[in-house]
């Protein structure tokens, strides 16, 4: 590992998964993630991200998906096999693509449940719902609304709150932009740098707009089909081509090209 | 003409009490669907196997009331097992292979019933008036009535455990979102448990009337087939549906074999249900409560 980095939260080696025992999602994928950081975890469409996060909370396995080698070490342990329930109540807690509020319950309720089904008492970061519509009063004003009626930058707030009440040692998130503004967007990811900062949450965030998420990370890897083909501090992966090219729009810089490729300055090795 | 119109309300009462007692079956159907996905082909089977689990303990001299709480524990273990023998198995399969293991979850519980208790016909008699009683010109059947009124309670106790305490907000949950609910916390194995469980005491009371009124046997099972036009009308994920549905096909079941039903050659309350679900199917498929996906992106 590089140096300078503190302890690794979580790190996966080698990590392989199918869904129904077939379709291969996942091939080789290592990273890591350090204690108290905030990693964004790039690619496009159908690339893994996804399947990643899913790997690690296990949720895949409700996906009929399974992890079919490579290890994930999370604080020291091996974790391959817990079922997700088991996961959340050891701090890994993940945010699903498209929010997925209960939409049918209050915001009270989506808190609730939550908060209902902790019961690790070793590790809380927030202390109840209260805290929660602290960090985003517009759903105090809301608490007691179907989820349904909300917006979308309120849902993923519901969202967010809701994973946090499950008291994550490790929060994955999984496309916060998804179908917000842009203006909602960098909002999304300054409150999420914020938990990371104020509350020392480790942070591993799949994410398409590779700008908003690199602006507010520490470290980024870059997934495609299913791979990890680059990664990096955020300030490299800003400068180098391959990302400039494929994720922030900009122009191939023939000349820049040759020296300063990604697969060069991997910082994985 | 008066007279007329007071049999029309005479058979309408008798029709949509018969028809709460379909709701009850369907109840059961949209209880297991919402919180576990899965078409339960075994609560017909479930509801002959709480009955005849009553009235095989209640031969041991036991009160009545007290062999119904004696095989609530009964009707707990089979929700464990099922748990832990099918669904935990099954939890990545597609949502025919669960139907499919629910029949043969039907097999296994019949065959259960009938090597543990044999396949006669048992009476189980627990003390519902079966007079009549006269509001107005009206007669109405006592037995009925407390079965709608049983049929109440339950319903009630029902919206209270699921609105008003926490496990009950943890399975609206499950029924919202399943992989949202695991996502922060929730244990699938323990809500599946506990729905089927309560699906389980649905079918003790379920087969406790129904068996009241025809007698515990092994047709006890197919009722089940009863529910299906319900919750084709109700909607497969409302409770309310189910109560809606079940006296919707209760009174035009009975007001169509009793004012049509010689046109027909009569005994036509076993096909009337089926067509008036087929009709309804074709106007508003997903039912009359049934959750139609409103997305947000």
């Amino acid at each position: 590992m590089q140096s300078g980095l503190p302890e690794n939260m979580l790190s996966l080696t080698n990590v392989s998964a199918v869904y129904m025992g077939s379709i291969l999602a996942l091939r080789n994928v290592s990273l890591s993630v350090p204690r108290g950081s905030m990693i964004a975890l790039l690619g496009p469409n159908g690339s893994g991200k996804t399947t990643t996060l899913k790997t690690i909370s296990n949720l895949l396995s409700l996906d009929r998906g399974r992890v079919t080698k490579g290890s994930i070490v999370y604080e020291g342990k091996p974790i391959h096999g817990a079922s997700p329930a088991q996961l959340v109540q050891n701090g890994i807690v993940q945010v699903l693509e498209g929010r997925r509020c209960f939409l049918g319950l209050t915001v009270d309720e989506n808190l609730a449940v939550a908060a209902n089904n902790t019961r690790n008492t070793d590790h809380r970061i927030v202390s109840g719902a209260e805290e929660i519509y602290a960090f985003f009063p517009s759903l105090a004003r809301q608490r007691r609304k179907k989820v349904e009626m909300l917006s979308g930058g309120e849902q993923q707030m519901v969202a967010i709150g809701r994973a946090l009440l499950a008291q994550p040692k490790l929060l994955l998130l999984d496309e916060p932009s998804m179908g917000l503004a842009p203006k909602l967007v960098s909002q999304i990811f300054e409150t999420i740098r914020n938990l990371n900062r104020t509350l020392g949450l480790t942070i591993l965030v799949a994410e398409q707009n590779a700008s908003v998420a690199l602006k507010h990370s520490d470290y980024g890897y870059i997934l495609n089909n299913g791979s990890v083909t680059g990664g990096g501090e955020v300030a490299e992966l800003l400068e180098s081509e391959e990302v400039k090219y494929s994720y922030l729009g900009q122009p191939p810089d023939k000349a820049q090209r040759q020296g300063n490729d990604l697969s060069a300055t991997n910082w994985m090795t | 003409m008066f007279e007329d119109f007071q049999f029309f309300v005479e058979v309408l009462i008798s029709g949509l009490l018969t028809g709460i007692l379909y709701s009850l079956v369907a109840i059961g159907f949209v209880l297991i669907y919402k919180a576990s996905n899965v078409f339960n082909f075994a609560q017909g089977a479930m509801v002959l196997f709480a009955a005849t689990t009553l009235v095989g303990i209640s031969g041991f001299g036991l009160n009545i009331w007290f062999s119904a709480l004696l095989t609530i524990p009964v009707m707990a273990l089979l929700a464990y097992l099922v748990e832990i023998l099918i669904l935990r198995r099954m939890v990545n399969s597609t949502p025919i292979s669960m139907f499919m293991a629910t029949i043969g979850l039907s097999f296994v519980l019949l065959g259960l019933t009938q090597l543990i208790w044999g396949s006669g016909v048992h009476l189980l008699e627990f003390g519902l008036p079966s007079g009549q009683f006269i509001v107005g010109d009206v007669f109405i059947n006592q037995f009925d009535l407390s079965v709608a009124a049983i049929c109440a309670i339950l319903v009630a106790g029902l919206v209270i455990f699921f609105q008003h305490t926490k496990v009950g907000l943890s399975l609206r949950a499950v029924a919202e979102d399943h992989q949202a609910a695991v996502s922060v916390g929730v244990s699938l194995s323990k809500v599946w448990v506990i729905v089927w469980f309560i699906a389980g005491i649905v079918c003790l009371v379920t087969g406790m009337v129904w068996g009241a009124k025809l007698g515990v046997q092994p047709a006890l099972n197919l009722i089940a087939l009863k529910a299906l036009p319900v919750i084709v009308l109700g909607g497969l994920t409302s409770i309310p549906g189910a109560i809606v549905g079940g006296l919707i096909i209760g009174a035009s079941e009975k007001l169509f074999e009793v004012f049509l039903g010689s046109a027909f050659g009569g005994a036509t309350e076993s096909w009337v249900p089926y067509v008036v679900a087929i009709l309804f199917l074709l106007v508003k498929p997903s039912g009359l409560f049934g959750s139609t996906q409103i997305g947000r992106i």
